[in-house]
């Protein structure tokens, strides 16, 4: 690593207020994780830096599939839609 | 975007097809759950969807994922402060808001935000944030099959 680049991730992981060591790891565990092809480098610089949620892998026990995501369903726009119709909030 | 809206479509492709793009607030975290149990509870899902949806949530927003969770912090809440005083908006719907400014707000050349929602209050405010704001989805033909 040339000393520019050395001093550049030194500033940004104080900057984001942990360890150059704990830093590179944030970078490392977004850009290893991603698929090939999809680019998450805004994701990898938003999680070293703190303003992105740094979550590890899940690895939950049932997951739909994106195809089972993907399947329509028709409902009413927005709030009309009955199954968010009622809010969690009073207004 | 998990138990179908108009636009539907739309949404999936902006996640899946075109990843890195989309981020989300904290609060969905619990948000999230909440639509997902009401669903349950009204039978619009079944147990076995609602843990399957539980997980593919969990799935897409991971490191690995798709989606990008903002973190809230102090200067979140003092914007959403600020928002519910200027605007008409809800409480939660503020805190989505500040998230998306905070954001923007970073570097808006570098990555401009869109806040996409379904609810007009919350597009209202958001265009006069100065935020470019998607409330209408396009509905394709396959939303229109379902």
């Amino acid at each position: 690593m040339d000393d520019e680049l050395a001093a550049a991730l030194k500033a940004r992981a104080r900057a984001a207020g942990v360890s150059v060591n704990e830093y590179v790891t944030r970078l490392v565990r977004v850009a290893v994780g991603a698929p090939a092809g999809e680019d998450r480098s805004w994701k990898a610089a938003g999680v070293a830096d703190g303003w992105l949620v740094d979550r590890p892998p899940a690895n939950p026990r049932t997951v739909a599939s994106r195809e089972w995501v993907d399947r329509p369903r028709t409902f009413p726009p927005g709030y009309r839609n009955p199954v968010v119709e009622e809010r969690d909030e009073h207004r | 975007m998990y138990v179908g809206q108009a636009g539907q479509q739309w949404i999936h492709e902006l996640l899946y097809r075109r990843p890195g793009l989309a981020m989300v607030s904290e609060l969905a975290d619990v948000e999230i759950p909440s639509l997902l149990s009401r669903s349950l509870r009204n039978h619009v899902i079944s147990d076995e969807e609602h843990q399957g949806i539980l997980g593919r949530y969990d799935v897409d927003t991971s490191s690995d994922g798709p989606i990008g969770v903002h973190r809230l912090s102090p200067a979140t809440y003092a914007l959403a402060r600020q928002i519910v005083l200027d605007e008409v908006v809800g409480t939660l719907d503020a805190v989505h808001l500040a998230g998306a400014l905070q954001v923007h707000r970073q570097d808006p050349d570098r990555q401009p935000v869109t806040l996409v929602t379904l609810d007009r209050r919350q597009a209202v405010a958001g265009r006069r944030l100065g935020l470019t704001v998607v409330d209408d989805p396009p509905v394709t033909g396959a939303d229109r099959e379902g």
